[in-house]
């Protein structure tokens, strides 16, 4: 496992709470600071319902048209193609097809797929259905607990409401320990900024008071895992608060512009009307959490497939509101039928894929727009799209869409297209690993993640 | 089944409480007007009762711990600095000053925040806490500095946090809970708060271990206003009221969701707490509460203000919740009866459906939304097996309410279909239109048993498991068959042995 560098954080402490809403500032960057020493970041966005791309006698309206090379000029020349949104990235992107899902799901295939795209385990037996549960780890907690500073928890976030439905399905701690997730950006914000800003002085003496009040809660949890007859799963419980509890305060030094804070604190974040706005919050918490070494690791659940979001996209059907996604997602009913019974389904699906990717194109702008030693902040991450179906229509799990951007600071290849060759998406998972910097326990590189059924090893040509 | 007995469910002896149950605690241990503001705790994960309150499940992490502490410190500093605060939780006769008086302070704060006496232990360490009040609040005045920290650690401690449930004899698997143990249980079952002063004295006095002492303090705490609360909270989350707040339904005023979910909410309280109603009436009272943009929606003339008032309603087209907008509403276009459909089954029925098919409806024309359905999930179609015996038949009464809720007896210039059979677990039962079918599910057995295990879920805050059934059975026939109200039903929840006793998970 490497040793996590904690660079900025500790460089920012000296300049108290500083404004870093507009791209950066080079005086964020450790001056000595060598490329190899920079710290690694994942953020993973996963869409749902799939994406529209060949199949059910559709056409292919998702991936580029030729595996190899991708340049800005032939992504923009496929104008059919939902990647055309970014082909001003086209020399970041390292997009993967090709790689499927291992299990199958329990009654609900949202949520079998939301299980096992970040786990590669297998789906629960119970709870079952809209409910069931990954049986392992999802890749963002691994990469967490190997490379995130202070042991802290990766970001966990959500677009969209709680209750409903199908919920919450992608951050685990372990078996069936499903991690909820925060839908509501002001409220992330200020968790993560906590005292920012506030006098040294007092500052200091919160974190005694703080100190003394932490002593007393931990003894009293200490006295209670004592107990040997306490149940497994009460013992686990216990045992994460008191991990929980920590006496340095582990937050950003650096703050968004008092208008863009309140924006954030607003906007109504459960309502189906802002998707997009939220969305794009999150998308700028997590690129602060990256710059000034909050959290490295993030995963952003947008909507949960059948939550009866509708979008209503400019320039398409002039602006109308269209039926609900999951429904344009489902537009076939019957084997064999003749055209698509939602009139123009698979373009809307198409046109809702674009959003995605022009929300996903968001994200990399707020990354690649903190420059670094030895390129941006987008060069020394790993930022992936992807979705918790493969085609939206059929609801399968095979060719699950991979958009990848960032290189991990050149552990993944760049500007290329390339097919896995149909294997398990494991493979995938223990390459994303591998580019952060998680290593084995002997130092060697990661192959066997998620189920331990599956074949282990890398995508080679992923490989820079 | 009345003679059988459940067989006990073994469960956490740490149930953590839920966010609400933690602010409302808060609030109550520090006399508060208003109830701390607790949206802003980070989210659980969700648990399959659909409930926020599955307290075995929920966990303290990172992001939790650092909520807990900002609201803690926040609540503290407001009741230490206010002296008319600080006064109403300071015992009577306290000391002047010294060891004395951080003992008494801690012991009563202590008791309450914990819902039973503070151990040697806990109270030296509290004790021990309040004193460093002079040197880590330095210029004030150490009554003040010393609750300041103590409120900041007893809102954070394991005490307050956790539901400790260990039973009266610790050492045996299944144990009689100790009558503090019980006075909690009934509190946050009731309340979702602390005991109050009466239900501690009675734990106290060793006063609350029998069915018929525990009966009497439910009957004293149903009657007070946090009882009412907690009943239309149950409601609220068994039928997702949170979610109608962002409904903008097309060709109505915006912010009519927030009034949606107010009348059903007014209504579930007229019914439960007012009434003192049965699940029953819930399905079939004719009235509302309605307000000028929603009076429209039930053809009632008359004026009407911003404000809900109740109005009566035409009873051969309304009954309970079933028939209001808000629901209507937020299971509405062209998959309506199969979207009002697989809620009845799920959250009404506890129907265990199969894998939901892949579906949408084609665009036709010329016919009604219940031949359109019928044509892809009726009998003879791939979605026959679940959708023409449990889901439709739930969904098409409910045709004769359109997308905004309005009642209608025409549909794409066709008279409406609302008959269908409903397959219930008791026998096949018919009916036509919405009145009717609200009626039948208000009498069926499969119905009150599934209201009155979401009641177990959530009154006891955990998971129903196959030994409860002869519990649940008893509770819906008390609902069924004799007619009790929905408080009468708690009652009778609390008295069972599996409320007064605890069995512990494997360690």
């Amino acid at each position: 496992m490497r040793e996590p560098v904690v660079g900025r954080r500790i460089f920012l402490r000296g300049l108290g709470a500083v404004s870093v809403g507009l791209p950066l500032l080079d005086a964020f960057t450790p001056r000595h600071a060598r490329a190899a020493d920079l710290p690694r970041c994942a953020v993973f966005i996963r869409q749902a319902n799939g994406v529209a791309q060949a199949g059910n006698n559709e056409p292919e309206r998702f991936w580029p048209k030729n595996l190899g090379a991708l340049t800005q000029a032939g992504l923009q020349a496929e104008t059919d193609r939902t990647l055309i949104e970014l082909a001003g990235y086209a020399s970041k992107l390292l997009v993967v097809r090709g790689t499927r899902f291992a299990f199958p799901g329990n009654g609900c295939g949202h949520s079998g797929g939301g299980n096992q795209v970040l786990t590669a385990a297998q789906v629960s037996t119970d709870p079952k259905g809209q409910y069931s549960l990954a049986m392992g780890e999802s890749v963002d907690n691994r990469m967490a607990s190997a490379i995130n500073p202070n042991k802290l928890e990766p970001l966990t976030l959500l677009t969209g409401a709680t209750e409903g439905y199908l919920p919450v399905v992608l951050s685990y701690r372990g078996a069936k320990q499903l991690r909820g997730a925060d839908n509501d950006p002001f409220t992330v914000y200020k968790r993560m900024t906590g005292l920012a800003g506030m006098d040294q002085a007092v500052v200091d003496q919160v974190a005694t008071r703080r100190k003394s009040v932490n002593d007393l809660v931990r003894a009293q949890l200490q006295g209670l895992l004592a107990n040997k007859r306490l149940s497994s799963e009460d013992r686990r419980r216990l045992e994460l608060h008191t991990s929980a509890i920590r006496d340095v305060e582990v937050k950003l030094s650096c703050t968004l512009p008092e208008m863009r804070q309140r924006e954030l604190d607003g906007i109504n974040p459960v309502d189906g009307k802002n998707y997009e706005a939220v969305t794009q919050m999150h998308m700028e918490l997590v690129a602060l959490s990256f710059a000034c070494d909050y959290s490295r690791v993030a995963t952003l659940q947008m909507g949960a497939g059948n939550d009866g979001t509708q979008f209503a996209i400019p320039g398409f059907r002039n602006g109308a509101l269209l039926p609900r996604f999951h429904q344009i997602s489902h537009r076939i009913f019957s084997d064999g039928a003749e055209g698509d019974p939602i009139e123009g389904a698979q373009e809307m699906h198409h046109e809702i894929d674009k959003l995605h990717a022009r929300l996903f194109r968001y994200l990399l702008d707020k990354l690649n727009a903190y420059t670094q030693p030895n390129g941006t902040l987008l060069d020394n991450s790993v930022a992936v799209w992807t979705n918790d179906l493969g085609h939206g229509v059929s609801h399968n799990y095979v060719n699950i869409p991979w958009v990848i951007a960032g290189s991990g600071g050149g552990y993944l290849k760049q500007g290329q297209y390339i097919d896995a060759g149909n294997v398990t998406h494991n493979q995938l998972l223990n390459t994303l690993l591998n580019a952060v910097g998680v290593r084995k326990s002997d130092g060697s590189p990661v192959d066997d993640f998620g189920d331990p059924s599956l074949k282990k090893g890398q995508i080679s040509g992923m490989l820079a | 089944v009345g003679s059988q007995v459940e067989t006990l469910t073994a469960s956490s002896a740490y149930p953590r409480l839920s966010h609400r149950q933690w602010a409302l605690a808060a609030q109550d241990l520090l006399q508060l007007a208003t109830t701390p503001d607790f949206s802003g705790f980070a989210n659980d994960a969700p648990a399959a009762t659909g409930f926020d309150n599955t307290g075995g499940q929920l966990e303290v992490s990172q992001a939790l711990w650092e909520d807990y502490q900002s609201a803690s410190e926040a609540l503290a500093a407001k009741v230490a600095g206010d002296s008319a605060l600080l006064a109403k939780i300071t015992p009577a006769g306290l000391p002047a000053s010294g060891d004395a008086r951080a003992q008494a302070f801690v012991t009563s704060l202590g008791e309450r925040a914990f819902r039973r006496p503070l151990t040697a232990d806990e109270t030296t360490a509290f004790v021990a806490l309040f004193k460093q009040g002079a040197t880590l609040l330095p210029g004030r005045d150490a009554l003040s500095a010393g609750a300041e920290l103590t409120i900041q650690a007893l809102l954070q401690a394991p005490g307050f946090i956790y539901r400790q449930e260990l039973g009266s004899t610790p050492d045996k698997e299944v144990s009689a809970l100790s009558d503090y143990e019980v006075a909690a249980r009934l509190s946050f079952m009731l309340w979702d708060s602390l005991p109050d002063a009466p239900l501690m004295a009675a734990a106290k006095a060793g006063q609350l271990h029998l069915a018929a002492q525990v009966a009497e303090q439910a009957k004293r705490m149903l009657a007070l206003p946090r009882a009412a609360d907690k009943l239309v909270e149950f409601h609220r989350q068994l039928l997702e009221l949170r979610r109608y707040d962002t409904l903008h339904p097309q060709g109505l005023p915006d912010g009519i969701g927030a009034a949606l979910r107010a009348e059903t909410e007014r209504f579930v309280k007229a019914v439960v707490v007012d009434d003192r109603g049965g699940f029953a009436d819930l399905l079939s009272k004719s009235y509302s509460f309605v307000n000028k943009d929603i009076a429209g929606l039930y053809g009632l003339g008359g004026s009407y203000g911003s404000d809900l008032v109740r109005a009566d309603l035409n009873p051969e087209e309304r009954a309970g919740l079933l028939t209001q907008p808000g629901f209507l509403i937020y299971r509405s276009g062209d998959t309506a009866p199969i979207l009002r459909g697989v809620f009845i089954n799920l959250k009404l029925l506890c129907a265990d459906l199969p894998p939901p098919p892949v579906f949408t409806p084609p665009k036709m024309s010329g016919v009604t939304r219940r031949e359109k359905v019928s044509s892809i999930t009726g009998p003879g179609t791939c979605g026959e097996g679940c959708h023409a015996r449990v889901i439709n038949p739930a969904g098409y009464p409910l045709e004769y309410f359109d997308n905004q809720g309005r009642y209608r007896t025409q549909d794409s210039g066709k008279a409406v279909d609302g008959s269908a059979a409903y397959a219930f677990s008791e026998g096949t039962q018919s009916y036509d239109g919405p009145v009717e079918w609200a009626h039948v599910i208000a009498q069926s057995k499969q119905a009150h048993e599934c209201y009155a295990r979401h009641w177990l879920e959530f009154g006891y805050g955990r998971a129903y498991a196959s030994g409860d059934a002869p519990l649940v059975q008893r509770v819906a026939a008390a609902s069924l068959s004799d007619n009790r109200s929905v408080q009468e039903l708690l009652t009778l929840l609390v008295q069972s042995p599996s409320f007064l006793s605890h069995k512990s998970e494997a360690p």
